[in-house]
């Protein structure tokens, strides 16, 4: 047989031929300047730091710094406690007792969870607030002043009641994980179901507690909508003062960087305790369904609390944000800017969104078929901007942009590379989840029935990875429409949307101008939001 | 291609891992339209060679011809796309998002003959009324045979098939296997496939290589390779083996079952004596100085264990009903012993 093949076409040789006989060499630069995308940026706010050492070390050594340190770890502290005391006797009632109406109760208690922190903020503003719906429905009676809602006490309950849904999430899977039998030794060997719960169940669940904590601690830590409606001086509300006033952006970048170290530790903290929670979270073949524990006397205090999470999680947003939108329609607010702000998130968030995917698929198909200590660092890189606060990554994109490349700066372009370092990690979750569910053998089949690796590519790889993808990408535009300091800092002048509407309509008191933006805000990215919520667990 | 002895010819393939030797020096020819059994334990290497041949591996030393065709060589390495070889994998690594009939011409699109090709080899594994169906409708069976249509329609010099029955249930495997051999004879491929199960490698091939550490212990016809095996490693391997400690002198060695003559060229001194357990006649003896200790029966046959008085024990394998353990006996050979030097 005549051997159709052209030997220059065919052969290559010397150590290149690992890197050509795939994707490698291309998806390995591709990774390679999506990496140095993220790290660049935040390497330079730190070597400014660096530069600057003396005076920012001046500029925190002062008894404000230390307030604002107390303040966000008192917050954080609070918020998270609050959040497992709440969530854990909710899981629990969902997964093992007899609760009354079980099935719905999951559904409506991760609701809140879909609501961004500036819209709690207008929730208890609007609704508490000195101007707020009950001092004007209770003014007739004469009450001229309601408790004060700003500061701690404001800003605690609104994180707390917008957070606890990711300890309830994870704890509630942890609880269906858990292995019954031991609860049925544990009874067989004599001990009451109450004991059984904090000898034998309750140990089992703590890494997951830890788990969601740590989440609702970085939460909060980053959370900037809440804390600076709310008027209570934490970290990223005192570090947007700053930026705002320009004349101290020393400062604001002092204080980043603190946060960014507090941020660091809690990321630590969090990676140790997933680390021992994995042998925890498996899930035996051939499991029984849980036997339902009896509440007995028990259950209507039960349903109180539930009740009652659900009247200030779900009702009262719900029926502040109505009646603010009531007053707008009655008091016909001009809606002419809606559209304008609807279209100005939906193709930020789009193209985010689509920026994602492309750029997170290569890096996620480098880290799924080759060695891990090859892609770790990209690995690194691409988790790196999820666990920042996104006033440190807006801050740094700020300062890079302005010294070191003015021409992107206050560009869409910039914008969007911010959002992309927050949010790469979403998208390249779900395609890395695709990807490995891909077997090598498959590429390899099609390969050795005369295939190019990009054919392979397109004909094999991309097809089957195709839904993941998707998914990754729509989880980056809804979490990008709801995203507020990043836009605040970095987006071109003049140029709002829904979310910056939300906050700056608020924080001026304009409620009844709010209520729609949020209206339209929300019927967007609710659903979404809780349909993923729930995938990931 | 009638012209080239060889189909494959491998030389000296060396491939590491980090610092674990897969592929350790193999040199291994296979003639054209040969069946070759690749046979070893698992983690020997047998896997990473047949890669290796497909173009999925690159080796660190070596040349492999196809054909007449070199495609790993000094300076030469061809891309697994160009070599011509058709390849079954273990998972059968069907497209899952493509029919059987897209499955099947998937590599023989852009050909004038393309429809009569795919025909062809779904007529080949008598597949021709699933093809609408998707992968995950067929059985474990057809998704094998699928995979075999598959490679077979581009009609490439040599298939690789890497462990393709150790999916299918024990009951479908005989069938399937000799199914798989006819389909294969008849395309008139040169067939390198790997398994761990010495029983479908001695039924199936033409000739079995035994690989051990990464290193091809011993090549040979299914018969010579149970009956002549070249080490210990590979008579423990290829079916049940029996050692006895044994004293050579002139052609003859003394051991617990006697004085028995051995191969001339057995040098003397302290050896190792191998035969299979169908290879000793037992008689029950009530003054003899061996006994049975266990026995199991297996239906057709049954296995007992013996211990002779030298302490030592060995397996014997008697058509129907073994004897009860406790039962006195005497042993004798049926044929002649393999001699091995002493291992310790």
């Amino acid at each position: 047989m005549e051997l159709p093949l052209s030997l220059r076409e065919t052969v290559r040789g010397g150590w290149r031929t690992y890197w050509s006989a795939g994707p490698p060499l291309p998806f390995f630069i591709a990774s390679l300047i999506v990496a140095l995308a993220i790290l660049l940026p935040l390497a330079y706010l730190l070597l400014r730091a660096a530069s600057a050492a003396d005076e920012v070390w001046r500029l925190l050594f002062r008894p404000r710094t230390a307030i604002i340190l107390f303040n966000s770890v008192t917050l954080a502290s609070a918020v998270t406690l609050g959040a497992i005391v709440i969530a854990v006797p909710l899981a629990w009632l969902v997964v093992r007792s007899d609760l009354p109406f079980r099935r719905y109760w999951t559904g409506l208690f991760i609701v809140p969870l879909a609501v961004p922190s500036y819209v709690g903020g207008f929730v208890f503003i609007g609704a508490l607030g000195p101007r707020g719906m009950l001092q004007r429905l209770l003014e007739p009676l004469g009450v001229e002043r309601l408790p004060e809602i700003y500061g701690f006490p404001g800003a605690w309950l609104a994180l707390t009641l917008f957070t606890y849904p990711y300890v309830f999430l994870v704890v509630r899977a942890a609880l269906q994980g858990v292995d019954h039998t031991l609860e049925e030794a544990s009874r067989s060997l004599g001990q009451s179901s109450w004991t059984t719960f904090w000898r034998v169940i309750l140990p089992q669940l703590r890494p997951a507690i830890a788990a969601g904590g740590l989440l609702v601690a970085l939460y909060t830590l980053s959370d900037f909508g809440a804390v600076s409606l709310l008027q209570f001086d934490t970290f990223t509300r005192v570090i947007y003062v700053h930026y705002q006033g320009s004349f101290d952006r020393h400062m604001a970048a002092g204080l980043a960087l603190v946060l960014v170290v507090m941020t660091l530790l809690i990321l630590a903290l969090e990676h140790w305790s997933r680390g021992k929670a994995q042998y925890h979270s498996g899930t035996r073949t051939g499991m029984r369904p849980p036997r339902r524990i009896v509440l007995g006397k028990w259950r209507i205090p039960a349903l109180v609390l539930c009740v009652s999470v659900l009247a200030l999680g779900i009702v009262m947003p719900t029926v502040t944000v109505g009646y603010w939108l009531f007053r707008s329609i009655v008091h016909a607010t001009n809606y002419s800017v809606l559209p304008q702000l609807a279209w100005n998130s939906l193709w930020v968030s789009a193209a985010a969104g689509v920026a994602a995917v492309a750029l997170a698929t290569p890096v996620a198909y480098l880290t799924v078929r080759y060695p891990r200590r090859l892609t770790k660092p990209f690995e690194f890189a691409v988790y790196l901007g999820y666990g920042l606060p996104g006033i440190v990554i807006a801050l740094s994109l700020v300062f890079f942009g302005a010294n070191v490349a003015p021409i992107v700066y206050q560009t869409f372009f910039l914008l969007i590379a911010a959002y992309l370092i927050r949010f790469l990690p979403q998208a390249y979750g779900n395609s890395r989840t695709s990807l490995l569910q891909v077997q090598p053998s498959l590429e390899e089949a099609s390969r050795s029935l005369g295939r190019s690796w990009h054919a392979t590519l397109r004909t094999v790889t991309l097809p089957l990875v195709r839904g993941g993808a998707t998914a990754g990408g729509i989880l980056v535009f809804v979490t990008t429409l709801k995203e507020l300091p990043i836009t605040l800092l970095l987006g071109p002048i003049e140029f709002k949307t829904l979310a910056t509407e939300v906050w700056s309509l608020t924080e001026e008191g304009f409620f009844a101008d709010a209520a729609p933006v949020i209206f339209v805000l929300l019927s967007v990215s609710l659903l979404p939001t809780l349909l993923f919520a729930v995938k990931d667990t | 291609m009638s012209l080239n002895p060889f189909a494959i010819r491998c030389k000296n393939v060396t491939k590491r891992f980090g610092s674990v030797l897969a592929v350790d020096q193999v040199d291994l020819s296979v003639a054209p339209g040969e069946f070759l059994g690749l046979l070893g334990p698992s983690g020997c290497g047998k896997t990473t060679f047949l890669r290796l041949i497909a173009g999925f591996e690159v080796p660190e030393t070596g040349t492999i011809e196809i054909g007449e065709f070199r495609v790993v060589g000094p300076k030469r390495w061809v891309l697994p796309e160009k070599r011509r070889v058709g390849m079954v994998f273990q998972d059968y690594a069907l497209f899952p998002h493509m029919t059987v009939e897209k499955n099947v011409s998937y590599g023989v699109q852009k050909r004038s003959d393309q429809r009569e090709r795919v025909s062809n080899a779904l007529q080949l594994v008598g597949l021709e009324g699933v093809r609408k169906r998707m992968p995950n409708e067929l059985s474990g069976g057809q998704q094998q045979r699928v995979a075999l249509a598959r490679a077979l329609a581009p009609e490439p010099d040599v298939i690789l098939l890497d462990e393709p029955f150790s999916n299918l249930d024990v009951a479908l495997r005989a069938r399937i296997r000799a199914e798989t051999r006819e389909i294969l004879d008849r395309a008139g491929a040169t067939v390198i496939f790997v398994t761990h199960d010495q029983e479908e490698a001695l039924s199936l091939a033409d000739r079995v290589a035994v690989m051990w550490d990464g290193r091809i212990a011993q090549v040979g016809k299914p018969e010579e390779l149970y009956h002549s095996p070249s080490s210990r490693e590979v008579a423990e391997f290829v079916g049940g083996a029996n050692f006895l400690n044994a004293n050579v002198t002139e052609g003859h060695a003394q051991c617990a079952l006697g004085r028995i003559a051995v191969n001339g060229h057995a040098h003397g001194g302290d050896l190792e004596l191998m035969f299979r357990p169908e290879h000793v006649a037992l008689t029950e003896a009530p003054d003899g100085q061996s006994q049975v200790v266990a026995a199991s029966f297996y239906g057709h046959d049954s296995t007992v264990t013996v211990r002779l008085d030298s302490g030592e024990h060995i397996q014997v394998r008697l058509l129907g009903a073994p004897l009860p353990p406790g039962t006195r006996v005497h042993c004798q050979l049926t044929t002649q012993p393999r001699t091995f030097a002493r291992s310790q």
